[in-house]
């Protein structure tokens, strides 16, 4: 969609109009969404993050200052609030029992809790491990800020340009933030890796 | 070019973002240096992994959920929402205003209170006499000369807000006691007389005070001599009412340029109202927000 259908569209849901605020969206939501499941492991956390963005986005159209093109601002937002949304579940997580935490008793070490796993069965495990590759699953051990930059650049496939916009940083450090990212994301494929053989 | 320099754009090698003499100079060096070969193509292998990554669709009913989270959420449209932000500068400024005003107000407070201290420091040096007639009595009680307790009441009646609860405490000891000999009472007076020179020293004009420290002066003297003559103490003692009589007048003028109570309540009232509407305001935003 270009810059000046958008504008229109959101010059008239700034009025009140919702039907050109749905217009305006729709194309937009499942970029949101594959952000956000770029960021989150699971597709609830994605799902309920994707849905924030959005509503940030109705409730903060006002302040929209048409300078840029809508999508950038909207990747903007959708950036801050998927990192911020990451890091208040991380916080929230880390209060949470682990999965494979073990239950310290008096005779020193205990048995490992164990936790009935109601989301997949075994086989549906195995069909679900063929589908994330190896890639994703080292992404989704990446900082969060690194995730979003190569979620951008890799998967989204957006421009250096278009990048710095959204980061509001400048062209050298996106290049020199990419590459960081990268570098991070092969260093856990390539310990992945050696831990499986070894 | 070495092996670090070759890592540092392999980044932009797989965005093909490096100039012509870079890439050559790239491309020579992966061909010389199999490390950074093998790493390159498990960049491209990472990278290509990635891309093919499939764009996952969305959830059923996502955006019907969004839409009517939407309208639950009672957002308002745009236009038609309050600028909470500005209410709350405008808060904030009648708050200021407002307690500005307030102190201003009771800045005359303040003065109408200095005012009445001074009313009450006058009660004070008037219960003390009240006092100084019970040192007094026991001084009788213990049957020793008038003479000998005249030092100690007049060193009372110069300091009287140090030795004031001593005074209760004594006065304390003899409730009860009757008699008061004519002696005494005009010991009594002497003192009444020095504690309203102390007062009027620190309350009244040039003129009074240049007089007061004259009869100050004289006091010793008076003390020494006053069991010989106490028809001087009388004198001075009608001398010093008479000084005394500006002083009230003084005072019964000034509470009558106080403002009345109701601009008080007034006041209070309008500061409730305003600090009430800036709270609000406040409790709005974190609301919304």
């Amino acid at each position: 969609m270009s810059n000046e259908q958008d504008y229109k569209l959101i010059k008239k849901a700034i009025k009140g109009d919702s039907h050109a605020f749905e217009e305006l969206i729709i194309p937009y939501e499942k970029k949101v969404y594959n952000i956000a499941l770029g960021v989150f492991k699971n597709e609830q956390d994605a799902y309920d993050a994707a849905q924030e963005v959005l509503i940030k986005v109705y409730k903060n159209l006002s302040k929209f200052k048409f300078e840029s093109a809508f999508s950038t601002w909207l990747h903007r937002l959708a950036m801050n609030t998927c990192i911020d949304e990451y890091r208040k579940r991380k916080r929230h997580m880390n209060h949470t029992t682990s999965m494979d935490q073990s239950i310290s008793n008096e005779e020193g070490s205990g048995p490992i809790k164990q936790f009935e796993d109601k989301a997949l069965t075994p086989e549906q495990q195995v069909l679900q491990n063929e589908v994330v590759s190896e890639v994703r699953s080292a992404l989704d051990m990446m900082k969060v800020d690194q995730k979003v930059i190569l979620v951008y650049r890799d998967i989204q496939g957006m421009s250096y340009d278009e990048i710095a916009v959204i980061l509001d940083c400048s062209l050298g450090t996106v290049k020199s933030r990419i590459s960081r990212a990268r570098k991070a994301l092969k260093d856990i494929i390539v310990k992945k890796r050696e831990q499986t053989d070894g | 070019m070495d092996c670090i320099r070759s890592q540092e754009l392999m980044s932009l090698a797989l965005d093909n973002e490096l100039d012509q003499n870079e890439q050559v100079l790239f491309d020579q060096h992966l061909n010389q240096c199999p490390d950074c070969r093998e790493e390159f193509a498990l960049y491209q292998s990472m990278i290509q992994d990635l891309k093919q990554t499939p764009e996952a669709e969305l959830p059923d009913g996502f955006h019907d959920n969004l839409m009517q989270r939407i309208n639950e959420d009672k957002v308002v449209p745009f236009r038609k929402r309050f600028n909470y932000k500005q209410l709350n500068i405008a808060a904030m400024l009648v708050m200021v205003v407002v307690f500005a005003l307030v102190g201003v107000n009771n800045l005359s407070d303040m003065n109408q209170g200095k005012m009445e201290e001074t009313m009450v420091m006058e009660e004070t040096t008037e219960s003390m006499d009240m006092d100084m007639e019970a040192v007094v009595e026991e001084s009788k009680e213990s049957a020793e000369p008038a003479m000998m307790m005249e030092e100690p009441a007049a060193e009372m009646a110069t300091e009287p807000m140090a030795d004031d609860d001593v005074a209760e405490e004594e006065a304390g000891m003899d409730e009860g006691e009757v008699a008061v000999a004519e002696a005494e009472m005009t010991t009594t007076e002497e003192a009444n007389s020095e504690s309203d020179d102390g007062n009027t020293v620190t309350t009244t004009m040039s003129e009074s005070q240049s007089e007061d420290a004259k009869s100050d002066d004289a006091e010793p003297n008076a003390k020494l001599s006053r069991n010989a003559d106490d028809e001087n103490l009388t004198a001075k003692l009608s001398e010093n009412e008479l000084e005394k009589e500006p002083v009230i007048s003084l005072y019964a003028d000034e509470p009558e340029e106080v403002p009345p109570n109701t601009m008080n309540w007034l006041w209070f009232v309008f500061a409730t109202v305003a600090v009430a509407t800036g709270f609000m305001s406040i409790l709005i935003i974190r609301m919304k927000k």
